[in-house]
């Protein structure tokens, strides 16, 4: 295993690496930069001091330098105005449009996210396995046709449809307002136990919406192996030499079953913190995945450019996790593909 | 049986010296040049830990040769292991890849010991002769190797 996790750890490196290139290219690619934009503005209003203003950020962030530059300081790994300053010690640069460190700007949303994205997974784990092992145990009851046709539903239904419906039924019929992730109240306010109660309280529809789909499409995934499973010949063996059907399942065909939950790791991580930012738009909800839209709409070049590094280091890390766990669980040679060496 | 030795090439090690020598430059480097955050100098410095962990044990590899003979299986040099075929109470063989397609990858041979294990990689010359020994010697002491294991050993072309 070691050596397994070396050479894990090793793609990881230049896979970062690319990653991070991709990511400034990108949010570099539109012309011109965000304080280019604002300079035009604060032209044509004749607003001299913020404009030397902008000018020392400019220079601060080097954003006059050339791209190769830019890029180096931005990480953290070539000088730039303020000596080594980048993701990699810890500063995620400036927001021009909340003219805030993005640190700051993310610091709440990104708690507020996680607590969401957290719940949608445990919510869709608690749900999809019963039922799922249920589907596979019971195949072509009445039961699993019911299941079956709730996890079509579910796939089929988008979530920030379902988002709107909900809200318009809770309005019309119950005269309730759904959206947010907390009472207006105790926006932008420091945490206690009241903004934690009504986050709580605000929790359960985003989870229900967010969380239909991946449960259905959990519920599908996990009957198909599981039933892939116990057609399998040790399985019909140690049911001829009478083993409890309760233990047989646990014992083996459930674990080999339970390979993509763990395969799934890698993409739960930064689902954890930008996921659903569709609905999160829809539901008003104060999370990161509409201030990452924001950004990238306006340029915000360091809150989209540091977010969206952080959220691949997430999936990146993830998939590190699963590999493991995956080689763990099942070192096994496919005889289909390649030999060992 | 007579006694028969194995060692891992010179090529395979010079290979795990550089993949060390670079886990560890790329690891401990920033943390002595960059001035990382706390959260980057901790998993950076756990990075080069590992690496310096493989340095190591590629320098006990270098270092060891392994034998068999009609009374066991023995690793010679530094860290010098041995248990007697009677002794083993498993022997597992395992596969591991990087590939999405799981090509392209590598076997690791344990033999497990009433305290200590034996764990061999297929980089080794003569594993899959290694390997048929063993299990020939462990199997006519009763020991079967579990599912994932005889998959793996009838891709070596050994029947368990």
């Amino acid at each position: 295993m070691l050596n397994y996790t070396i050479h894990r750890i090793l793609i990881m490196i230049p896979t970062l690496l690319v990653i991070s290139f991709v990511t400034f290219v990108i949010i570099q690619l539109p012309p011109g930069d965000y304080l280019s934009n604002q300079i035009q503005e604060l032209k044509s209003s004749g607003d001299s001091a913020a404009l030397e203003r902008v000018e020392f950020l400019r220079r601060q962030y080097g954003l006059d330098k050339p791209f190769v530059e830019q890029y180096g300081a931005w990480l953290g790994i070539w000088p730039g105005e303020r000596g080594l300053s980048g993701l990699l010690q810890g500063d995620w640069g400036w927001s021009f449009e909340h003219d805030l460190p993005v640190s700051e700007v993310v610091g709440d949303r990104l708690m507020l996210s996680f607590v969401l994205n957290f719940s949608t997974i445990l919510f869709t784990w608690a749900v999809a396995f019963p039922i799922g092992v249920y589907a596979a145990t019971h195949q072509y009851s009445w039961g699993d046709h019911g299941l079956t046709l709730f996890g079509y539903v579910g796939l089929a239904t988008p979530n920030f449809l379902l988002a709107l419906v909900l809200m318009y039924f809770a309005n019309v019929q119950f005269g309730l307002s759904i959206g947010g992730i907390m009472d207006p109240e105790h926006l932008g306010q420091p945490w206690s136990w009241d903004k934690a109660r009504s986050v709580l309280d605000h929790l359960w529809i985003p989870v229900i919406v967010i969380g239909t789909s991946g449960t259905a499409g959990m519920i599908r995934r996990l009957r198909a192996n599981l039933l892939d499973e116990l057609q399998k010949q040790y399985v019909v063996t140690a049911r001829a030499k009478g083993m409890a059907p309760t233990r047989l399942l646990v014992k083996y065909p459930l674990r080999m079953a339970l390979n993509p939950f763990i395969a799934d790791i890698g993409n739960l991580l930064p689902s954890v913190i930008s996921g659903s930012a569709i609905v999160a738009v829809v539901l008003s909800l104060q999370t990161s995945g509409p201030m990452l839209l924001d950004a990238l709409q306006s340029q915000d070049q360091y809150l989209a450019g540091s977010f969206l590094m952080f959220l691949s280091l997430l999936a990146v890390i993830g998939t590190f996790i699963s590999d493991l766990l995956l080689a763990a669980l099942d070192p096994r040679i496919r005889l289909t593909g390649g030999m060992a060496k | 049986m007579n006694t028969r030795s194995f060692r891992y090439p010179a090529a395979a090690l010079r290979s795990a010296y550089a993949l060390a020598l670079i886990g560890m430059a790329i690891g401990f480097g920033p943390v002595l040049f960059a001035q990382p955050a706390p959260l980057f100098r901790w998993l950076l410095g756990a990075m080069g830990v590992v690496f310096l962990v493989y340095f190591a044990r590629t320098v006990v590899r270098q270092q060891t040769w392994i034998e068999l003979d009609a009374t066991g299986i023995c690793v010679r040099g530094l860290l010098g292991v041995a248990i007697r075929w009677d002794d083993v109470r498993a022997v597992r063989l395992s596969y591991y890849s990087t590939r999405p397609d799981r090509s392209g990858g590598w076997m690791e041979f344990i033999v497990q010991g009433p305290r200590r294990s034996i764990r061999v990689e297929s980089t080794l010359d003569g594993f899959a002769a290694l390997v048929r020994e063993s299990t020939r010697e462990t199997g006519a002491r009763g020991i079967v190797p579990d599912e994932r294991s005889r998959v793996n050993l009838q891709a070596l072309g050994i029947a368990a």
